[in-house]
This record gives structure tokens, sequence and C-alpha cells, in this order.
């Protein structure tokens, strides 16, 4: 496992909690199909449903900027942009056989998810909070039922 | 100059010292800020906190590249072309490291010609890589 999740790791929004644990699992998923050397295409496919996953936590986290005004909006997005563009063109570089996933990649993957929520997730929680956001709902949100 | 292992100890101690003296932060801050009109415009809404937290958390991933640990250059990489798209001009980074070293003049009592050159040397090679901006090595492996 090369990440382990903790409450250190929490924003306190049970959704975007329960969005960051998938993410890590990927993470996680994708290091151990590396060490059990399962083949690039397995890692590869771990990385498009690692890319995929990510574009849809940000456009939610977006929409709730967006719903809440939230004040870091433009900055906060163009770190998600700038990690998209990242990880297109890398898809595209791994697509053309032009490099392949290392544990490089993999921990810049671990540090990018782990800093961005405790330097910059960890910033928005207590504004959506205090702008009326609920920390946590009795039933498991729509995002979650769709992807599980 | 290389930095070998009792220079990146020496850097984590004037660090401590640095900080243990409760107006690191401050003094880097009033400085950088009242460098230049524009670093005042960029700054003038932001959250003091919320600087600090970012400064702290900026040291912590200069020192883990020094350390070699693996992916920071990646992520500092990533770091220089989110920062690219603000168009901070390369001389700002290099004000930032002047400002932040002479924080630790004034604040770490045993700070000295050898320290100030380990800082520079430790500070240094992360700014190299945010001052390459969109050029900054993209995420790939070798």
């Amino acid at each position: 496992m090369l990440i382990e999740w903790s409450d250190e790791l929490s924003v306190g929004i049970q959704e975007i909690d329960e969005q960051h644990k998938v993410l890590v699992g990927l993470v996680n998923e994708m290091h151990d199909a590396i060490h059990a050397r399962h083949g690039s295409e397995v890692s590869s496919e771990i990385l498009q449903r690692l890319a995929e996953y990510t574009k849809i936590h940000f456009a939610v986290e977006e929409s709730l900027f967006r719903i809440f005004d939230y004040p870091g909006y433009e900055e906060h997005k163009a770190q998600h942009d700038e990690l998209i563009r990242e990880i297109i063109e890398l898809q595209e570089k791994i697509a053309a056989g032009k490099t392949n996933i290392s544990f490089q990649l993999l921990h810049f993957l671990k540090m990018w998810l782990t800093q961005h929520i405790l330097d910059s997730d960890k910033e928005y929680s207590p504004y959506l909070l205090k702008s009326g956001l609920k920390a946590k709902s009795s039933q498991a949100g729509w995002f979650h039922k769709l992807w599980h | 100059m290389s930095i070998s292992e009792q220079d990146l100890v020496n850097f984590h101690e004037s660090l401590d010292r640095a900080s243990s003296s409760g107006k690191f932060m401050d003094v880097f801050y009033d400085g950088f800020i009242a460098s230049s009109i524009d670093v005042e415009m960029i700054f003038k809404d932001t959250d003091m906190d919320r600087l600090k937290r970012k400064l702290k958390s900026s040291l912590h991933m200069m020192t883990m590249l020094v350390d070699n640990e693996p992916g920071t250059e990646m992520y500092v990489g990533h770091l220089a072309r989110v920062h690219d798209r603000y168009n901070i001009p390369a001389e700002m980074f290099n004000v930032w490291m002047d400002l932040l070293i002479e924080a630790v003049r004034v604040c770490d009592q045993e700070f000295d010609v050898r320290t100030e050159n380990i800082w520079r040397e430790v500070i240094g090679r992360g700014i190299a890589i945010m001052t390459q901006g969109a050029d900054a090595k993209v995420i790939e492996a070798v």
C-alpha cells in the first residue's frame, strides 16, 4: 500500500472524503499492480480509471465552489486543470509507446493527491461548511451510489 | 556546491532555530510583501495564516527535493506549470529566496556564511524548477 488513509486527510465533508478514498484506492491499486508486475496494460487501465474518476471528482468540487461562490475557485481550478492536462499528455505518450508508468509517477500521484488534499482541499472545506454544506448525509450520496 | 548529509542536517537545524524564534514567517512575509507593489497587490487580500501554511508546505517540498524523494521533482515541475498560468516573473522567485534567507539571518542565532550557502543550495534547487515554468519537467517515466 502506497497511501494509507488517515483522519489527517479528511476534509470534514463525508462525500468528498469518500471520493478521496476512491482516488487513494486507485493509486494503491496501481502501486500493487506494478509491484506484482501485472504489465503495462493493467497499469494503463488503472490510470485510465484514475483519470476518469479524477475528472468527475474535480467537476463535483468545482460545482460546489460555484454553488457556494468559493473565493478560491480560480486558483483551485487552475491546479485541477493542470493535473488533468498533464495526465492526458501522459496517457497519450503511453499510448504512443514513448513512456510507461513508473514508480516516480506513482510517487508523483501520491504526492499530488496528499499535498492537494492537505494544502488546497482543506482550505475550501471550512468555507463550504460555513456556507451551509452539510458535513454528513444520513444516506450515501448520488455520486457514491453511481460509482460503486 | 553539492549538498552533503551534514549540510542537510545543518539546514534542518537552522530551519528549526529560525522557526523556534516565533517570528520567522512574519519577518519573511513583512519583507516579501514590502518588496514591491506587484507582490503587495498579489497578497493584499490573502489570509496570513494561509500564507504561512503555504510557506511551511513549500519548505517541506524543497527539503524533499534535495532528499531526492521519489516523485518530488515531477511534483515541483507540476507546481511550476500551475504558477506559470499566473505569469509570475522569474525574478520574483529570486526575491522570494533572498528575503527568505534574510528572514533566516534575522531569526537563526547561529546563522553564518556556511548556513547561507546551504540555504541557497537547498532553496535554489526548487527555485530553478519553478522558474522553468511551463518548461519544467513533465510527469513521465524515464
